[in-house]
């Protein structure tokens, strides 16, 4: 949470999670030079730059869209998400160099503008084997740039958090156009069966993974729910862990009921900073705690503390000897609502 | 009653237990990420030995040709000669570079020397000359020497379309489809086009592309670059060169895999 801005927010958490991520791209971009330089000398530099920078983007593409749904399935993956824009923004900076390698190699020094010469050089665009893949890879590097870009709370509060988070959604776009690039391209001509295979388990894994988070959310938003007088039964008392929340579905949205000391509050479930869902936190110091980022809100009103402004829709509850219900209709963001008495 | 444990970035204290799990996960990432780079590396096709001698300047001395394409005739040690295949700077032919030696005199047959950035590989030398080529050359004056070609007959040929600058040196790898729209590019630049074939015992031959009357041709040949094909054409034998004369027109595309890679 902050008040203003800086270019880029570090903590000791962050510095460590971004030691590690050097310490990796180190090792992998030594490791294929290594392997390359013992087993295929013959090799030229700038195809060694363009290979290794190339798939190591691939591989931290693919681990990026991991830690979403892993944190679904396990709240133990929760810290990877943490700092996740600064594993976003290295990852482009690895396509960056392999695109902009490539770029300079294939298109420069020509009777064509480079940019217009990665559209009009290869004009096959009606042919699946020979399409022009280093178009993929182009399109896929320029969202990639603009989701790098834009990688900043400055952007998030500027763009609002749903055209944000539309914008970094254009990541599964962007995978799409890196798969297409690479069998379309380099897997053309490039037939290892190990480089198929690896390729193909990932994506294999990415879609396993996300289907597998989506079926735990399904569950929640089609719980049926059974309603008296306009309100909605949600559970019972007991089915709230203290300091944490049971998620609902009212009016297609979906809702978090605190329990904390005797008390029930409800709010809207989405996080205003990035839309993380606030029925995973827990009560910290007085406060819901969003489990991606740590943003804060007072049960009671659905507003972060002061000095901080972020508010969430609340919803009135009430209670039937131990069981909960919910009133669907949301008041407005930061609306006081009086927790009810357990 | 097992502690409710709860991961917040800022906060300066973290729960154990998270934590403890996440260095064991992070130990094996490493290990995959280790892991897949060496399988990226060990999956990649082996280069060919090819040379371009980047950033070194050779000086070399011999009689310029201008048909089909320009090309120095040197003579080696043991008196056999040599034709260098002269390229311009970057993704263009020798023809502006040559223009700007000669102004309006006729090359041909012009004795020269010229420094430049060899490009070798499998017997074959090309020469790219300097962006500017003011200071680069010498010229050593007009020979007699003329052009003898050798007709060889018509032939029929399977392999591919490819730019002789990338593929002698310049890049790895520079044929198929990876490498074809810098292949395009260079050709289109007026370097130019080679066929390669590829025999049963993996031995290559290269052809000098050139229209049916023996012009140079660049525009025409593009649809063709870095995919498998078969031609039909005039075979010419030029010396360290041979040449095909064909009608582009005529070049069906193959589909099965290049046998050159």
């Amino acid at each position: 949470m902050g008040l203003d801005y800086q270019l880029v927010l570090w903590n000791k958490q962050k510095k460590r999670y971004d030691l590690v991520l050097f310490l990796f791209i180190v090792i992998y971009l030594l490791g294929f030079a290594v392997v390359t330089f013992t087993t295929n000398a013959n090799t030229s530099l700038e195809t060694l730059i363009i290979r290794a920078f190339g798939s190591l983007a691939i591989l931290m593409l693919h681990i990026i869209l991991m830690i979403g749904p892993l944190t679904r399935i396990d709240k133990r993956f929760m810290p990877l998400l943490y700092n996740r824009r600064h594993f976003g923004v290295l990852m482009f900076l690895m396509a960056a160099v392999h695109g902009v390698f490539s770029i300079i190699q294939f298109h420069t020094l020509g009777n064509v503008n480079p940019i217009v010469s990665i559209f009009t050089s290869n004009l096959d665009y009606n042919s699946l084997t020979n399409f022009p893949f280093q178009v993929l890879g182009f399109l896929a590097l320029i969202i990639l740039f603009l989701m790098a870009a834009t990688s900043h709370d400055f952007w998030l509060a500027n763009l609002s958090a749903k055209t944000w988070k539309a914008l970094h959604m254009a990541v599964y776009l962007a995978y799409t156009l890196v798969i297409l690039h690479i069998f379309l391209g380099a897997f053309q001509q490039e037939t290892s069966p190990l480089l198929l295979g690896l390729v193909g388990l990932g994506a294999t894994i990415i879609v396993a993974l996300h289907i597998f988070a989506g079926f735990k959310e399904v569950k929640v938003d089609q719980a049926k729910v059974s309603e008296e007088d306009g309100w909605h039964y949600v559970c019972s008392v007991e089915d709230i862990k203290e300091n944490r929340a049971k998620m609902t579905t009212c009016a297609g949205e979906r809702v978090a009921i605190f329990k904390y000391e005797g008390k029930l509050s409800a709010v809207h479930n989405v996080c205003r900073h990035q839309g993380g869902p606030l029925g995973e936190g827990k009560i910290v110091d007085g406060c819901i705690t969003c489990p991606w980022h740590g943003y804060q809100y007072l049960p009671g009103n659905g507003q972060s503390p002061p000095p901080f402004t972020e508010k969430v829709e609340t919803y009135n509850l009430k209670l039937v000897g131990n069981k909960v219900y919910i009133d669907p209709k949301a008041h407005a963001p930061g609306t006081p609502v009086d927790p009810i008495k357990i | 009653m097992e502690k409710d444990e709860f991961y917040i970035g800022y906060s300066t204290e973290h729960p154990v237990k998270t934590m403890r799990f996440l260095k064991f996960f992070i130990t094996i990432l490493g290990i995959v990420v280790l892991g897949v780079a060496i399988i990226f590396a060990l999956g990649q096709k082996p280069f060919k030995n090819s040379t371009f001698e980047l950033g070194s300047l050779t000086e070399v001395e011999g009689v310029l040709h201008l048909t089909p394409y320009p090309f120095l005739r040197t003579t080696l040690a043991d008196g056999a000669s040599k034709d260098i295949l002269l390229l311009g700077f970057g993704k263009f032919g020798a023809t502006k570079g040559l223009q700007k030696i000669f102004e309006n005199k006729n090359p041909q047959g012009m004795a020269i020397r010229l420094n430049g950035t060899l490009i070798y590989y499998e017997g074959k030398t090309l020469l790219q000359l300097e962006s500017d080529v003011s200071g680069t050359y010498t010229l050593l004056g007009k020979t007699n020497t003329v052009s003898t070609i050798k007709e060889m007959g018509n032939v029929s040929l399977k392999g591919e379309v490819i730019d002789p600058k990338c593929y002698f040196g310049v890049m790895k790898p520079a044929f198929g489809k990876i490498h074809r729209s810098c292949a395009i590019r260079c050709i289109s630049g007026g370097i130019p086009p080679v066929y390669v074939t590829m025999n049963a015992q993996n031995e290559a031959s290269y052809y000098l592309i050139t229209d049916e009357k023996g012009e140079p041709i660049h525009d025409a040949i593009i649809d063709y670059v870095g995919k498998p094909s078969e031609i039909q054409g005039k075979l010419v034998d030029l010396g360290d060169w041979m040449q095909i004369r064909l009608n582009p027109n005529t070049i069906k595309l193959i589909d099965q895999n290049s046998a050159i890679y």
